[in-house]
């Protein structure tokens, strides 16, 4: 297991260094730069910008200088959020992504697993349908539907809720970006439970526990629960990261202070250290991620841990 | 490996009653009738051997039996353990009585077993719920009952996980899991169709020596004509969820009774006989299930049908002491002759 392990973060190294190597070369190629903007600056005020953060020297030696602050933790200043670097925007935003993120990510296993099992016990029954057509809404409706919606519901006509801002985490501030996070996340949970509880549940293994004579919750509980986590997992690994780095549309309608908005807002200003800080902090949870989710396999599955 | 003395005990009362069972499936294109109105008995200590093609019902008769059916099956009629009524009882019952007084293993020992649970595990719970023992004195009594089925090294075994077992040291385990609450019945479905031929002879030596020891009744259900020559008593011939023949293992091979079973015995390729002429086969396909016809099911591929055979159902006639048959036919097979 610690060899298994040794090695998978000995390969996230050139993986790594590989996603930041073609991000960089491929944001240069974009046209424009950070400074271009639609009002045109005098070309002795661009010069100075340029010279301040570099932008004149030839692109493989900011690509040097660039992996060099990296190493040691430096992601540079921002270009369009001016005397402030990457790693200070990073630091605040993502505090609140996490929290919104966590609390959703949380809520929808919770809720999700047990609708999912229950709709998979009671197969084609009213509770089944119910529940599925629920989380099929859940899926196809789009945040930027919802949002609005309940905010029109619970804060404009209700008065129950604000209708958005941060307030330093105020749980009332909480309750509608979490519930709009939490909604598709947990309909597609219930779903995979409920699919691979059914596929469980019909195998030959829970078969032989019912003809040794197991009462139905030991068979569920010992024999079906672990197998029907496992499509969970791989399905979480990717999800987690895409809900704890935030969601533009959700920040922007609640004015949250989270990341979300520094992926487009970056790509759209050309500010070169932003996309980059961002894209790293993306590949880096992706990849701790993973390893947590083939960790987890191993740790569930006794047949993952053999390589 | 048949005993002929132990015929004379088989006499007893029957350890399992079936009557009249019937079991159905809905399904999107409507029901279908896997099981028709089969009367049938299980002796104590006696094996029986169950044979028949891909949905001829061997099979769904032993899950009906034990409340194992899928969701969207349906079993009628009266099944009685030892006198008392089992079918459709109550899962509190049927929890009590499967793994416990009766038994079961299955075809694919790679996918009957759960890959998630050590061995041991998948055993000592059937001692700690039927029983109530405690984890560790279930677990001697696994060592024992692993030894009893030849896997040595039984403790640590225990301890490894059913991906690190070949095919029939699984099949071992199963039998010798089924065996942990000393049943009075074991069923055992295709128990040896998955392994290769050697294994599949162990086996079988096995549930032999496993009957002869403690006076188990089996229930062999299987395609495999041969498995059925080796360890039954008696035979039940399976066709379209009905009984066609059933006969004393030596009375079904020398003078079976039925143009199904005939076909059945000549379709099984013969290394002492010269190779002659072409395998035989029963000619027409397998019945479709989600039709009843009046007549027998049969009729259709059978040689010998006449007029009434599509009619009428051929009742089950005795044909001497041990001896069921259900057919109109009156006159001689072609290859009775043959003497098989």
């Amino acid at each position: 297991m610690i060899r298994f392990l040794l090695r998978r973060l000995a390969w996230a190294i050139p993986t790594l260094w590989v996603i930041v190597t073609l991000s960089f070369f491929m944001l240069r190629l974009a046209p424009g730069g950070p400074f271009t903007e639609a009002r045109r600056l005098p070309p002795q005020v661009m010069a100075n910008l340029e010279r301040m953060y570099h932008l004149n020297e030839p692109v493989w030696e900011q690509y040097g200088r660039y992996l060099e602050h990296m190493v040691r933790g430096d992601f540079g200043p921002s270009y369009v959020y001016r005397s402030t670097t990457v790693n200070q925007l990073i630091a605040q935003g993502l505090p609140v992504d996490l929290t919104i993120g966590g609390l959703a990510l949380a809520l929808a296993l919770l809720i999700g697993m047990p609708l999912g099992m229950l709709a998979a016990l009671r197969q084609n029954r009213a509770w089944d349908y119910v529940s599925m057509a629920g989380a099929m809404i859940g899926i196809s409706v789009p945040t930027f539907v919802v949002a609005p919606l309940l905010i029109l519901l619970l804060a404009v006509k209700a008065h129950w809720l604000p209708a958005g801002g941060w307030s330093h985490g105020r749980l009332s501030h909480l309750v509608l970006p979490v519930a709009v996070l939490t909604l598709p996340l947990l309909a597609y949970v219930a779903r995979l439970m409920r699919g691979s509880m059914i596929e469980v549940l019909n195998s030959p293994y829970i078969r032989t526990a019912r003809a040794k004579g197991l009462p139905e919750r030991t068979v569920l509980l010992r024999h079906a629960l672990r197998p029907a986590l496992m499509p969970l997992i791989s399905f979480l690994g990717p999800a987690a990261v895409n809900t704890l780095t935030g969601s533009i549309i959700v920040e922007e309608i609640f004015g949250l202070p989270g990341i979300g908005r520094f992926f487009v807002d970056g790509a759209m200003n050309r500010d070169y250290t932003l996309v980059m800080g961002v894209t790293i902090l993306y590949a880096v949870l992706i990849i701790a991620f993973n390893l947590l989710a083939d960790v987890l396999y191993g740790v569930l599955d006794p047949r993952a841990r053999l390589s | 490996m048949r005993s002929t003395r132990r015929t004379a005990e088989l006499t007893a009362a029957a350890l399992l009653e079936i009557r009249a069972l019937s079991v159905q499936f809905s399904t999107g294109d409507g029901p279908v009738y896997a099981v028709n109105d089969l009367d049938l008995q299980v002796r104590r200590g006696e094996v029986l051997g169950m044979v028949g093609e891909s949905g001829s019902g061997k099979s769904q008769t032993w899950l009906a039996v034990l409340g194992l059916l899928a969701k969207n099956g349906h079993a009628e009629g009266s099944v009685r353990l030892d006198g008392e009524e089992i079918l459709n009882a109550p899962s509190r019952t049927l929890t009590r009585l499967r793994g416990n007084r009766v038994g079961m293993i299955f075809q694919d020992p790679m996918t009957a077993m759960n890959p998630f649970l050590t061995v041991g595990r998948q055993m000592t719970e059937v001692l700690q719920w039927h029983r109530g023992l405690s984890r560790r004195a279930a677990e001697a009594r696994c060592i024992e009952a692993l030894t009893a089925v030849h896997i040595t090294d039984a403790a640590r075994r225990l301890q490894m996980y059913p991906h690190e077992f070949s095919g029939g040291m699984r099949q071992r385990v199963m039998i010798a899991t089924a065996l942990l609450t000393e049943p009075q019945l074991l069923i055992c479905d295709e128990p040896t169709t998955a392994l290769d031929v050697t294994v599949q002879a162990q086996i079988l030596a096995l549930l032999d020596e496993l009957r002869q020891r403690h006076g188990t009744a089996i229930v062999l259900i299987t395609h495999d004509l041969g498995v059925v020559a080796q360890l039954a008593d008696r035979v039940v011939v399976m066709y379209a969820g009905r009984q066609v023949e059933t006969a004393e293992v030596h009375t079904l091979y020398g003078a079976y009774r039925h143009p199904y079973t005939e076909g059945l015995l000549r379709s099984v390729p013969r290394l002492d006989e010269a190779r002659a002429e072409r395998l035989a086969t029963i000619p027409g396909r397998p019945p479709d299930l989600a039709q009843r016809p009046p007549g027998c099911p049969f009729a259709p591929r059978c040689a010998y049908a006449a007029p009434i055979c599509a009619q009428q159902m051929p009742p089950l006639v005795a044909l001497g002491p041990e001896h069921l048959r259900a057919c109109h036919y009156g006159g001689a097979l072609k290859s009775e002759a043959r003497g098989a």
